[in-house]
C-alpha cells in the first residue's frame, strides 16, 4: 500500500526540433518497479522554438510514481534544443496494487 | 459512546475487483467483520466512481474498522459513513474515512531543464584589443656619429 503516489495528468515543453523530431519519455516507478518508460511523446521538428503538449491522461495512460524521470532527445540526425518544461500532477489518496490491503485503526468515529 | 450506521460511501477507481470491509466490535467485544462488499468500477467506467453500500440495519458499534484488500491497482480517493450516535442528542450525520485526501486540483512542477534566459549574453571574441592611438619604434638604422 501506497500513500503520497502521484499522477500525472500533462507534459508541457517549451523546445526546438530541426532536422528531424525529438522524443520525450515519461518514467516512473509505479506500478512495478523500477522505473520505466510509462508514456513516449513526439517533440515535432519545425523552424524556431515550439511549445508541445502532451496530455497524458486523456489519452487513455493512467501512469503514476513516486519517482518520476524525465528522458529527451533528438531522433537520428536531428537536433533538439531544451527552453523550459512543466508538468502538472495530483497526490492519490491511498494507490493499491495487486493483493494490497489499506486498513484502518479501529476508531471511533469523532476521532475520524 | 455508541454509534449506528447506516451507509457508506466510497470514491474509488479499480483494475479489478476489490474487497471493502466494515468491521465493528459489537456485539461480543471484539472487532471483527460485519459487512464486506465486492466492487469493480471497471464494469462501469474507466475513471473513478462512487460507491455506496448499505449497512446491515443493526450494526452499532464504538469502534469501527475498514479496509480494502485489492486484486489488481486500486485508487481510493475519499470515503465516508453515515452515522448517529445513539442515545445522544447527535443528528444523522457524514463522517470521513481516514484516506488521506485527494487533490481536486493539478500541481505543477517544472521539468529540470536549465534555464534559458530572455536576454542575450555578451561575450568578447578572443582578438587583441587594436589601441587608439600610436606607438613609435625606431629604424633599425645605426646611427651616424657626428665626427
Amino acid at each position: 500500500m501506497a500513500e503520497g503516489i502521484k499522477q500525472i495528468k500533462d507534459i508541457t515543453v517549451v523546445y526546438s526540433a530541426t532536422g528531424a523530431n525529438g522524443f520525450i519519455w515519461l518514467q516512473t516507478d509505479m506500478p512495478n518497479a523500477p522505473i520505466q518508460t510509462r508514456f513516449a511523446g513526439a517533440l515535432i521538428a519545425g523552424s524556431g522554438r515550439q511549445t508541445a503538449h502532451l496530455d497524458v491522461e486523456s489519452t487513455g495512460y493512467d501512469i503514476h510514481g513516486k519517482l518520476v524521470q524525465f528522458v529527451a532527445g533528438p531522433e537520428s540526425g536531428g537536433v533538439l534544443q531544451l527552453f523550459s518544461g512543466k508538468i502538472r500532477f495530483r497526490t492519490i489518496g491511498v494507490y493499491l496494487l495487486s493483493g494490497e490491503l489499506w486498513k484502518s485503526q479501529p476508531l471511533t468515529l469523532g476521532s475520524t | 459512546m455508541l454509534w449506528i450506521a447506516r451507509e457508506v460511501e466510497l470514491v474509488v477507481d479499480t483494475d479489478a475487483p476489490g474487497r471493502f470491509t466494515v468491521s465493528g466490535e459489537l456485539p461480543g467485544d471484539h472487532v471483527a467483520p460485519r459487512r464486506s462488499v465486492v466492487f469493480d468500477t471497471t464494469a462501469t467506467t474507466p475513471g473513478r466512481r462512487v460507491e455506496r453500500f448499505r449497512l446491515p440495519g443493526n450494526f452499532k458499534f464504538q469502534l469501527i474498522q475498514f479496509e480494502f484488500l485489492a486484486s489488481g491497482i486500486a485508487r481510493l480517493y475519499s470515503g465516508r459513513i453515515f452515522a448517529k450516535p445513539l442515545g445522544a442528542a447527535g443528528a444523522w450525520g457524514w463522517y470521513a474515512l481516514p484516506i488521506p485526501p485527494t487533490a481536486e486540483g493539478w500541481q505543477e512542477a517544472a521539468l529540470p531543464i536549465e534555464p534559458t534566459p530572455e536576454a542575450w549574453t555578451e561575450a568578447a571574441l578572443p582578438i587583441l584589443p587594436t589601441p587608439e592611438g600610436w606607438e613609435e619604434a625606431a629604424l633599425p638604422i645605426p646611427p651616424t656619429p657626428e665626427e
